[in-house]
């Protein structure tokens, strides 16, 4: 274990101007959180306490949906399905994620720029995508690795039996953990590279193996990034209804943000019910939320960024590189290679097909999106709401943690946890919570609601991230810029800021990314002028056109790589590497 | 250089939150009765509708393009929202006075009915109004086509003397079916007009629960929506879809897709697609205009080669292509929907219905 001691709070002389511009500042970011958070999490309290009638919910005040809820099997049993899903999902993500970091970056194994991008890749297609891409693979009887293994193996069987079926519980679990294992990686790639490796060199030469360096040292350095991304793994599968929805009605398994879901979408409407289960999720992640805090904070004995410099030597792998090469190679097929090769094939496919013939394809969905209006909207809306809900959200994320952490007081730990809790509430609750604040006013039909959702959306991960960011930087930096007569705006703008801007930068691309395959919030808030992708995506695939939303699924990973590569050429940032110290 | 990426990303962000604060549009005072020509005029001087539909997406596209070609100078925009939650938006904005929607195409009878009743829905007599008989709501909102009920499957799959037995519901109890057709629990009309005609006093004595219970004991494989499981089918994952709209299996297969249908008889046909006007529209006469057009004989023919749905406008001939295909279903015994019944029993008999399947499915 690593002996660092904790770093001292900056003490500053506060004099009352500077005094006034705090408090300013905090009322600034109290209201901005009121605004943001707290507001529509009341009103989903509020729907929750509300009868129901045949077309929604009355003005009648009822405790019937939240004694439903918490108290019966219709609801209990899908949250157990929940919470057993979401614990096997996290463990094999961890496992998988922490596993392929350790390589990546503790070792000398050849192509790591690529490794760094193509395990990141995963992230950019939408949970939906990345569904449509695994039914086309996998789907009972058409799927193309049926397809393909029946042809080579089964030639000449009638009707052989299915090789792979997504259609089961391992096929939502293989899903789900394809979705989360690149967060398992990015959370802990960045504290493992800026280790220092002298701490493994003394493990080694005291005779202890590579493996038990790495589990005895190497990861123990890396535990609250470990625990930070476990738990934000499993918040995000217990808020998750699109995949376990979809592949569990094949065998009557339902999950409780599915049942969500069916409660705020079936007739007759079941709001308060789904508000309820809303509210039910919040008090469980809600925890889950209060362990990462006593996380994040325990992590600040895990100080990385301080005035002496740290060398990062790799494990020298030797001839076994290639065997990890091997395992890497097999995760990048199944997770990247596979899917994408199937959303391509799909989106140049007029009909679903397992064995397409030469009539079957053509190429009439991508002369659709950019000759269509609504297409050609969508994506400069993408982009746009993409980059400013990402800036606010890390300017957010940067000034909060800026202050809670440099000058703490009771007011700046409050907007600090309130600020993280729409990450615990499943995204179409949030959305009906945010719908609901501000249908009464001008941004209602504008893109601007839209921005305002996402960014409500998304501060968690601004505030998180830029925390951790924060208390990577020993203070003792920031005292020597103050002991040199530099002040507090000013030590911020020379030190603190370009130390963690890699990060920082990186955290804008995370957000970027997420806020580019929001739909929770997304579906209930657009209108034709402020159409998104993923709400494209989502109406044709609520009609059944799914090849032309695989289309829009290979659109928008061409749209995020080109970004990650422009970003490298034009400001020579390599985002795909920052996230990783973005958000560990 | 980077001087002009400065400027170009104010000007950027200036149009930004331009677009933000756009101004909503205020309601007008529409004259009773306009001919065609005087509402494309006052059309033209509007800057675009928005029609909110539940009809496939892609179709309700084409549908749009060909109204702006026959209307040059007139735009319509789509939205895709099924029954519920394109009911409850409309009636949270209406009520919040956030009038952004012009056309409502709703595939829900009683909720449009509900918006009628509220007031939500704009009076508009149609020049062909007196031609949908009964599939009108007053002259608020007309049914544009019947919804038919299809068993949908896949020609590489079944075979000409299997597919002839689809055309009777027991198809689906048959043995020979057995784990070869799909169920979708959803609590969609196309789902539960069946379920109607299942339980239908009248028809007791064929069918009732124990025949929804055979069913389930054929082992259906069960999807979330009769969209995807058409998917499905398409694709050959399943035989046959057990509950389709005609609609659906048409443009399936004018894209290519190998399925055909049958009409099971007694068939549950019925007024699904409802439309009408906001009362409260911010472009009310390209929302007149539209109505008139998609009400017309060339909205109706339009609806059939484009849809493949039998239209309601009395009078125009059932011209659609399908129809003379050989596997076609040439008879067809129909059996109207009971919209009473309907409202009392639909949630009971589906949350019954889902149980009976999940159960099974889980064993």
């Amino acid at each position: 274990m690593v002996a660092i001691s904790a770093p001292p709070t900056v003490k500053a002389f506060d004099s009352s101007s500077k005094q006034v511009a705090i408090t300013l500042l905090g009322f600034f970011l109290a209201v901005a959180i009121i605004l943001l958070v707290v507001a529509p999490l009341a009103h989903v309290f509020d729907i929750a306490t509300r009868e129901e009638n045949s077309m929604g919910v009355s003005e009648v005040r009822s405790l019937t949906a939240l004694v439903d809820v918490y108290t019966s099997a219709e609801y209990l049993e899908p949250l157990a399905h929940t919470f057993v899903l979401a614990m096997v999902v996290t463990v094999l993500s961890l496992l998988a994620g922490v596993g392929m970091a350790v390589i990546v970056a503790r070792t000398n194994i050849p192509f790591k720029s690529m490794w760094d991008l193509m395990i990141v890749m995963p992230l950019f297609l939408s949970p939906f995508t990345l569904l449509i891409a695994w039914v086309t693979l996998a789907g009972p009887n058409t799927g193309f690795l049926n397809g393909i293994g029946n042809a080579i193996f089964r030639a000449g069987i009638t009707r052989p039996p299915n090789i792979v079926n997504i259609n089961t519980y391992l096929g939502i679990v293989w899903v789900m953990f394809l979705v989360s294992c690149p967060m398992a990686y990015l959370f802990t790639i960045g504290t493992l590279r800026g280790m220092d490796s002298s701490l493994e060199e003394a493990s080694r030469s005291a005779g202890a193996s590579p493996l038990r360096t790495v589990l005895s040292i190497t990861l123990p350095v890396c535990l609250p990034s470990i625990l930070s991304a476990g738990l934000l793994i499993f918040v995000l599968t217990m808020e998750t209804y699109t995949i376990p929805g979809v592949l569990g009605s094949a065998f009557g398994y339902s999950t409780l943000p599915w049942q969500l879901y069916i409660d705020s979408s079936s007739v007759p409407p079941r709001l308060a019910h789904a508000a309820a289960a809303g509210t039910l999720l919040l008090v469980i992640t809600g925890a889950g939320i209060w362990a990462q805090r006593r996380i994040t904070r325990f992590s600040s004995r895990y100080v990385t960024i301080t005035g002496k410099s740290a060398s990062a030597r790799p494990f020298d792998l030797g001839r076994a590189q290639w065997i990890f090469t091997l395992v890497l190679a097999l995760y990048v097929g199944c997770a990247v290679v596979l899917p994408l090769f199937a959303l391509i094939v799909a989106s140049f496919l007029k009909f679903s097909a397992a064995v397409p013939t030469m009539e079957a394809f053509t190429t009439i969905h991508y002369t659709q999106f950019f000759t269509e209006p609504a297409s050609r909207a969508a994506l400069p809306n993408t982009i746009l709401l993409a980059v400013v809900s990402a800036a606010a959200c890390v300017a957010l994320g940067v000034t909060v943690g800026a202050l809670d952490l440099r000058r703490p007081r009771w007011w700046t730990k409050v907007i600090a946890s309130v600020g993280i809790l729409p990450v615990a509430v499943p995204g179409l609750i949030f959305g009906f919570g945010i719908l609901w604040t501000y249908i009464s006013t001008p941004l209602y039909g504008t893109i601007g609601i839209l921005l305002l959702a996402h960014i409500a959306r998304f501060i968690p991960y601004g505030l998180i991230a830029s925390r951790a960011a924060l208390l990577q930087v020993h203070p003792s930096l920031e005292e020597c810029g103050r002991m040199a007569g530099a002040g507090p705006t000013r030590v911020l703008a020379t030190i603190t800021l370009p130390l963690v801007k890699p990060a920082l930068i990186a955290t804008l691309f995370l957000v970027m990314v997420q806020s580019v395959k929001e739909l929770s919030a997304s579906i209930l808030l657009f209108t034709p002028r402020s159409q998104v992708l993923s709400t494209l995506t989502w109406q044709y695939v609520e009609s059944g056109d799914f090849q032309y939303a695989a289309t829009i699924g290979i659109i928008q990973t061409i749209m995020l790589i080109t970004m990650i590569l422009l970003t490298r050429y034009l400001l020579g940032l390599r985002l795909e590497r920052g996230i990783g110290k973005g958000v560990s | 250089m980077l001087q002009r990426h400065r400027i170009a990303f104010v000007l950027t962000l200036c149009a930004f939150f331009m677009q933000l604060t756009a101004p909503a549009s205020a309601q007008t005072t529409v004259p009773a009765r306009l001919t065609d020509a005087q509402v494309y005029e006052l059309a033209k001087k509007e800057s675009g509708a928005l029609l909110i539909t539940g009809m496939p997406f892609a179709v309700a596209k084409v549908l749009a393009a060909e109204f702006e070609k026959k209307y040059p100078g007139v735009k319509l925009d789509v939205i895709y929202l099924v029954g519920l939650e394109l009911y409850q938006r409309f009636t949270l904005e209406t009520k919040n006075n956030q009038h952004i929607t012009d056309i409502m195409h709703i595939n829900d009878f009683p909720s449009m009915k509900s918006l009628v009743d509220q007031g939500n829905i704009a009076a508009w007599p149609v020049p062909t109004a007196n031609r949908f008989g009964k599939n009108r709501i007053g002259d608020f909102a007309y049914s544009l086509y019947y919804t038919d009920v299809v068993a949908m499957y896949n020609e590489t799959r079944v075979t000409e003397a299997e597919a002839a037995l689809l055309e009777r519901w027991e198809w689906s109890t048959d043995p020979k079916f057995k784990d070869r057709f799909g169920v979708a629990v959803q609590r969609c009309s196309t789902c539960y007009a069946p379920m109607q005609t299942f339980l239908d006093p009248a028809n007791s004595a064929q069918f009732g629960w124990p025949f929804l219970e055979k069913i389930a004991e054929n082992k259906p494989a069960l999807y979330r929506n009769t969209d995807f499981m058409g998917d499905r089918v398409a694709a050959g994952e399943k035989d046959i879809a057990f509950t389709e709209a005609e609609g659906y299996a048409f443009g399936q297969r004018a894209r290519g897709a190998p399925v055909r249908w049958k009409i099971p008889s007694p068939a549950p046909s019925f007024a699904n697609a409802w439309i009408g006007i906001s009362k409260f529209a911010p472009h009310p006469y390209t929302a007149r205009l539209y109505l008139n057009w998609i009400t017309s004989e060339e909205g109706a023919r339009m609806l059939q080669d484009k849809y493949g749905a039998r239209t309601m406008l009395d009078g125009v001939p059932d011209n659609r292509s399908i129809t003379k295909e050989p596997w076609y279903t040439k008879k067809v015994t129909y059996q109207q929907v009971d919209w009473e019944r309907w409202g009392k029993e639909q949630t009971t008999v589906m949350t019954k219905w889902e149980a009976l399947l999940n159960n099974r499915a889980r064993r």
